[in-house]
Parts: C-alpha cells; sequence; structure tokens
C-alpha cells in the first residue's frame, strides 16, 4: 500500500506555526506602522505656487509669525496673509524677481493666491488657534522648526493620540505667552525656575473628554 | 430532431403520432436553424460580438479598485485642499470670526428685525434682533430657511427678458421704448407685477408711476 501522505508532510506542524506567528505579527505590525499618521501624514510637503521660504523669511530676516498670521491670537484660524500682505515689502523688493509673478499678477488682477494646505484637521475636531497660543503653547510645539523650512512640511502628526498626550499633560509643552513665537526658546535649566515659571502663567484645564473637541 | 423540439401526442383517437414545429426553418430543419437552436442564446445578446465584455469589464473595475487602494499608501493627500486668503484683505475681518449684522427682512406688508451671522462674507445663520420688536430675539422656521434662499441656484441674479439673461442696461433701453409706446395712452395694458410690499420708498415709486400712466395696473401678490 502507497503512503497516503508524502514525506514532507512531518514539516506541515512547523510551518503552520512559524505562520501562524509570522502573519498576525506582519499585519498588525504593517496596520501599525502603514496606517499610522506617523507614516501617512508627516511629511507631507506640497509644492505651492509660490515657493516662499519660511527659512529666509523667518530665519534669516526675522519676521514674527503674526506679521503674515495676524489672527492667530484672536481667531480660530491662523490665516494665510492676503496678498497685500506680501506686496507691503514686495513692491519694493525683488520687484522683478521671476518666482514672485504669481504674486504680482494677483495684486494686479484680483485674483486671490491659492496655496495648498499643509496642515489640516478632520471638520468633526474643532479647533481653535486662540486659546492654544493664549495659554501658551508655541507655534514650534505643533509646526516644528519652521525658521528652517525652505518647504512647510508637517512634523507632527496631527493624530488625536498625540493631542490627547498634550491635553492630559499640557506642563512640558507651556511657555511664557511672549515667548510663543519664539522658535528657539528653551524652557530653564533649573527645576524650580521652571517650576515658579509654570505656577505663575494662568492656569489652563485642556478638555479630555470627547465633547471637548467633537462637539 | 430531439426530443426537446417535437410533441409526440401517441394516441389522439387515430394512434398516429404528428411532429409540431415552430418556425418554418424548423420544419425544414434548414442548418440555419439549427444552429440558431442549439445556440443558448441569440448571438450578441450576452455578449458583444466585438469590443470589451461583461466580465472583463468587472475584472477592470476590481483591479482599477485595488490599484487605487494601493495609491493610499504614500504622502500623498486627497483631495488636495487650498486656502484662498484675500488679495486685499478688509480693514476690519478677522478670517474665521463671524460678524453679526442686524438687518431687516421683508415679508409680505411687513418686516422681520433680524441678526445674520456671517463669515468671510458669507451670511450663514439667521436669528431674531433681540432689540427689534417685530422678533425680539426669537424667529420662525420660515426665517431660519430663509439663509437657504440666499443660495438659491434659482434665485434671479440678473434681469430677464423672456427667461434670457439680460442686464439692467438693456431694461433701461427696453423700457424707454416702451414709456415712449405709452406715453400718448396713459399705460393702457401697461402691468407691473411684484411682491406685496411696504417699503416707502417703493410706494412713492408706485404712485409716481401711477400719476404719470393713470390707465397702467400695479398688481402685487
Amino acid at each position: 500500500m502507497s503512503q497516503i501522505f508524502p514525506p514532507w508532510w512531518n514539516k506541515l506542524p512547523l510551518a503552520a506555526a512559524l505562520a501562524g506567528v509570522l502573519v498576525p505579527v506582519l499585519a498588525v505590525g504593517g496596520v501599525w506602522y502603514f496606517f499610522s499618521p506617523w507614516y501617512t501624514d508627516v511629511g507631507y510637503q506640497p509644492a505651492q505656487p509660490v515657493p516662499y521660504s519660511h527659512k529666509l523669511h523667518v530665519g534669516e530676516l526675522g519676521l514674527d509669525c503674526r506679521y503674515c498670521h495676524a489672527s492667530v491670537e484672536i481667531a480660530g484660524v491662523a490665516n494665510i496673509p492676503p496678498t497685500q500682505t506680501c506686496m507691503n515689502c514686495h513692491q519694493l523688493v525683488k520687484r522683478d524677481s521671476e518666482v514672485l509673478a504669481p504674486i504680482r499678477d494677483s495684486a494686479t488682477s484680483g485674483r486671490p493666491m491659492r496655496w495648498i494646505r499643509v496642515h489640516e484637521l478632520p471638520d468633526y475636531a474643532y479647533f481653535t488657534h486662540r486659546s492654544h497660543v493664549t495659554a501658551g503653547i508655541g507655534c514650534v510645539t505643533c509646526h516644528g522648526r519652521v525658521d528652517e523650512m525652505e518647504k512647510v512640511t508637517q512634523m507632527a502628526p496631527l493624530s488625536m493620540s498625540w493631542c490627547l498626550d498634550c491635553h492630559r499633560d499640557p506642563g512640558p509643552n507651556r511657555r511664557p505667552v511672549s515667548e510663543v513665537t519664539n522658535m528657539k526658546w528653551t524652557p530653564p535649566r533649573d527645576p524650580e525656575v521652571r517650576l515658579a515659571q509654570l505656577q505663575s502663567a494662568r492656569a489652563v484645564n485642556p478638555p479630555t473628554d470627547c465633547s471637548g473637541c467633537h462637539r | 430532431m430531439s426530443p426537446r423540439h417535437t410533441l409526440d401526442h401517441p394516441g389522439h383517437g387515430r394512434g398516429v403520432s404528428r411532429t409540431y414545429w415552430r418556425s418554418l426553418g424548423q420544419l425544414q430543419d434548414s442548418p440555419e436553424s439549427r444552429a440558431f437552436l442549439e445556440r443558448e442564446f441569440p448571438e450578441g445578446a450576452s455578449e458583444p460580438a466585438a469590443g470589451i465584455t461583461r466580465r472583463d469589464m468587472i475584472t477592470l473595475l476590481g483591479a482599477s479598485m485595488s490599484m487605487a487602494g494601493l495609491a493610499g499608501c504614500d504622502i500623498a493627500r486627497r483631495p488636495v485642499e487650498e486656502i484662498v486668503p484675500y488679495v486685499t484683505a478688509p480693514e476690519d475681518s478677522v478670517p474665521g470670526v463671524p460678524r453679526f449684522y442686524a438687518t431687516t427682512m421683508p415679508f409680505g406688508r411687513s418686516a422681520y428685525g433680524l441678526i445674520v451671522e456671517s463669515h468671510e462674507g458669507r451670511p450663514t445663520k439667521i436669528e431674531g434682533n433681540p432689540a427689534h420688536p417685530s422678533t425680539a430675539g426669537v424667529s420662525s422656521a420660515r426665517i431660519q430657511a430663509s439663509v437657504l434662499g440666499l443660495y438659491d441656484p434659482d434665485r434671479s441674479q440678473t434681469a430677464r427678458f423672456k427667461g434670457e439673461p439680460k442686464t439692467w442696461n438693456d431694461f433701461v433701453t427696453a423700457w424707454a421704448e416702451i414709456a415712449k409706446a405709452h406715453a400718448a395712452d396713459g399705460g393702457a395694458g401697461l402691468a407691473v407685477l411684484s411682491e406685496s410690499f411696504s417699503s416707502p420708498t417703493l410706494a412713492r415709486l408706485a404712485s409716481e408711476l401711477r400719476t404719470r400712466y393713470p390707465r397702467a395696473t400695479w398688481a402685487t401678490y
């Protein structure tokens, strides 16, 4: 009588055990890594209609964030500046620059610039810049070192768990309100000074319940 | 001929079997009719004679769906959102901060005192004005819904003549001719149809029109 099962069937239990471990681990790990906003969103760097360099304007020329994003302290959105704000300087500076042609066209024709949004929260998440900035959360905390960016890049995942990490313990990310737009600020080394700094700041109570943001 | 296509009725009173037929082709047993009978569907009914078949279509659809899914595994945001700022920002407007305007909405012969919330020049919400006696801060379903009327695509944007969009200059030209034609007969046969109104300005204009064309009709609805 011939054998029903060939000899390699002896290895089947081992192979099945290996696959039974490897496949779930790879699936879970793959979803964990590739579906996370750290992979899908961080590093998003779209090309803008005008290659505006924050590195030049903020890092080297020293413009304050609020010169252009003027409404950040009083409104939910940190506004993208109107063409007029660019022309404040560029009607005198770099008047013949090739890359600034869309700005000049916009100013003369009245057609607005169409910038590409980099940092985007879903519509079901309520977010306001005003309450974060006035609570002493620096621009750099969420947007990274914009003063070193040639092209604006998303640096933080802007995911819910990332928001909640700070909402549960905002202390380490807080700074004096006067230093909010300072890209190079670091907390004082002396723990006592730091403690006094935090204690003198306005008490904040960031919401961690669902309706705090999903309202 | 197969039994499927013949009906034998043995007996039938005379012990003779009969062969029934359903078409002349079947009776003649021509090759064309035999091929027609052996095909399940007529030619072209289940598959097109040329081009892409239904099954190929489904296969391609499925493949393109899965390809679209693969394309999502990249730092490419869809849809790409644009931010369109002002060219010259209005001095007293802050993007993201709504402005509230007190206004009145004429309705029939009355008017509602309203407060309209406006985002960057776009009205989004209408409520009663607490300081206005006609609404005293409350509103009705009709008032709440009236904001939709502002975005109604059927709302007339321009003057129209027999359904054709015209400019106001066209109207002025057309009216000049009508005025000339009716100068002598006092507006006989001339009619103006308007909504009912309580605007003093419009009432004055209407009475001026009646003075000039006493025989004209001004109808309201």
